[in-house]
């Protein structure tokens, strides 16, 4: 515990409590989605994830994926950036499913592969090279998807509370929020050497540009780190002091409904694998 | 940052915990940096070798990046955490792995430590052998035994062999221009 004048103490613990009222009465106007205690999004990150893993048919898959349409449904999200996610999802969704479409899953099935196009030198796209591919990218995508949306209605600093009141060490949860901090900060400065080498003349060789970019690239967001981190030191970072937040999460009545979305995904789940009696394929097995 | 005190004796969770915010936020950015670099060519990813050799060239590539900036003890397993944690948080990253993850870094965390001034006494050559050889390739022996398991493949012998040697060579040259990039950036920074 660092030591603190009391006064001081009194004045800090009040103004933090004003504005923590403030900030807790604007917070009702936020989306529900924000609002959730990261602890609960977390946990059912995680429960939707080995849902998502105990499965390889595409159909069921598909049904994990569309299960995550309306959570962004009720967020709030700005159009444009739900296109571009959509956008993005498709696209490695087609990506991964076309690749994987060519590889060689012969051991995986019985009998001759249907060929779709046969490129020579024994590379084919097969029907069920695309299934093995849509399979395998949907496994990928799916908790992208979740993950996605956890990351987009959570402030970083929410989630390195809800991490330290699940007894994470400190160290590791301000990793994860220097990282997460940091993306936007990268992505800006990756702009900004760009702009500067297009200002001397850069060569139009994508590879020399893409060399001369690495290094400044690195050196000044290295430098940006140290800086966020002398900051954290004179806040006396290292005396395991830090635990202050303007708000804190508590869980309450408005977790409920993510909490009965996770329940529902892993029953389904389990209900689906070992109780509805379909035929789940494993892709792999003789169809 | 001097490491004049024995921290072999250490274990890794308290390693990290002698990272100071400095460290923590530098291993942060470069774990970014790996991210952003990574993720166009995720989205082409296929389950062929090479394409494994290369993302292991990038991961040891990061790690002597980090090892050779930040030089302390515990900064492999920092780096290792904080990407697992990106990964999850982005790509919802298989669980499995972050079990996987631990072996070739503990492994690694013990053989660069192993110098007279702790972890400051790491050598060009020990960077090589701890993090290329020895970290890269019990990550890639490990991923070939997660890989075959989690995407229902059969590779020939010949073809495990051949990739694991491809990787290996990979993971060494990683290593090497690693050290060199990190030297050129230490020398600037201080």
């Amino acid at each position: 515990m660092s030591s603190v004048a009391p006064g001081s103490m009194a004045v800090a613990s009040a103004a933090p409590t004003r504005v923590g009222k403030l900030l807790e009465a604007s917070r009702q106007e936020e989306p529900w989605a924000s609002r959730v205690d990261p602890r609960v999004k977390l946990g059912v990150f995680v429960l939707f994830t080995i849902t998502n893993l105990m499965f390889l048919d595409p159909r069921v898959l598909l049904g994990l994926s569309a299960s995550v349409l309306p959570l962004w449904a009720v967020s709030h999200v700005r159009l444009r950036t739900v296109l571009t996610v959509v956008f993005g999802y498709l696209f490695f969704l087609g990506g991964v499913t076309l690749s994987q479409g060519i590889s060689p899953v012969g051991h995986l099935f019985d009998g001759d592969l249907r060929v779709l196009i046969d490129f020579g030198g024994g590379v084919r796209l097969t029907v069920e090279g695309l299934q093995v591919g849509l399979s395998r990218s949907l496994r990928m995508a799916n908790p992208l998807l979740f993950g996605l949306w956890v990351g987009m209605t959570t402030e970083p600093t929410m989630i390195a509370r809800a991490l330290m009141k699940m007894k994470v060490p400190v160290e590791i949860a301000f990793m994860f929020l220097s990282a997460l901090r940091l993306l936007p900060v990268v992505t800006k400065r990756a702009q900004e050497v760009r702009d500067a080498q297009a200002i001397r003349g850069a060569s139009r060789n994508v590879v020399r540009r893409v060399r001369s970019m690495l290094f400044p690239l690195f050196l000044t967001s290295i430098q940006s780190a140290r800086t966020m981190g002398l900051t954290m030191e004179c806040r006396a970072f290292s005396a395991k002091a830090w635990d202050e937040f303007l708000r804190d999460i508590k869980f309450g009545p408005k977790d409920v409904p993510l909490l009965l979305y996770g329940a529902l995904i892993v029953g389904a789940g389990l209900w689906i694998l070992y109780f509805s009696g379909w035929e789940i394929s494993t892709i792999g097995n003789a169809q | 940052m001097s490491g004049n005190q024995a921290t072999t004796h250490l274990s890794i969770r308290e390693s990290i915990g002698k990272l100071t915010a400095v460290d923590i936020t530098t291993i942060a950015v470069l774990a970014v940096l790996f991210r952003v670099s990574m993720f166009g060519y995720r989205l082409t990813m296929a389950a062929f070798p090479y394409n494994i050799g290369i993302r292991f060239f990038f991961d040891v590539l990061l790690a002597c990046i980090v090892v050779g900036v930040v030089r302390k003890r515990g900064a492999l397993a920092a780096y290792a955490v904080t990407w697992w944690l990106i990964n999850f948080a982005v790509e919802g990253e298989d669980l499995v792995w972050l079990f996987a993850f631990w072996i070739p870094i503990v492994v690694a965390e013990w053989y660069l430590s192993r110098t007279p001034n702790g972890y400051d006494g790491v050598t060009p050559k020990r960077m090589v052998i701890g993090v290329g050889l020895l970290y890269g390739s019990l990550l890639a022996v490990i991923y070939w035994i997660y890989l075959p398991t989690y995407y229902q493949l059969e590779y020939a012998p010949g073809v495990i062999a051949i990739s694991l040697g491809i990787i290996i060579a990979l993971c060494i040259a990683a290593s090497v221009v690693g050290g060199i990039f990190a030297k050129r950036l230490r020398d600037v920074l201080n």
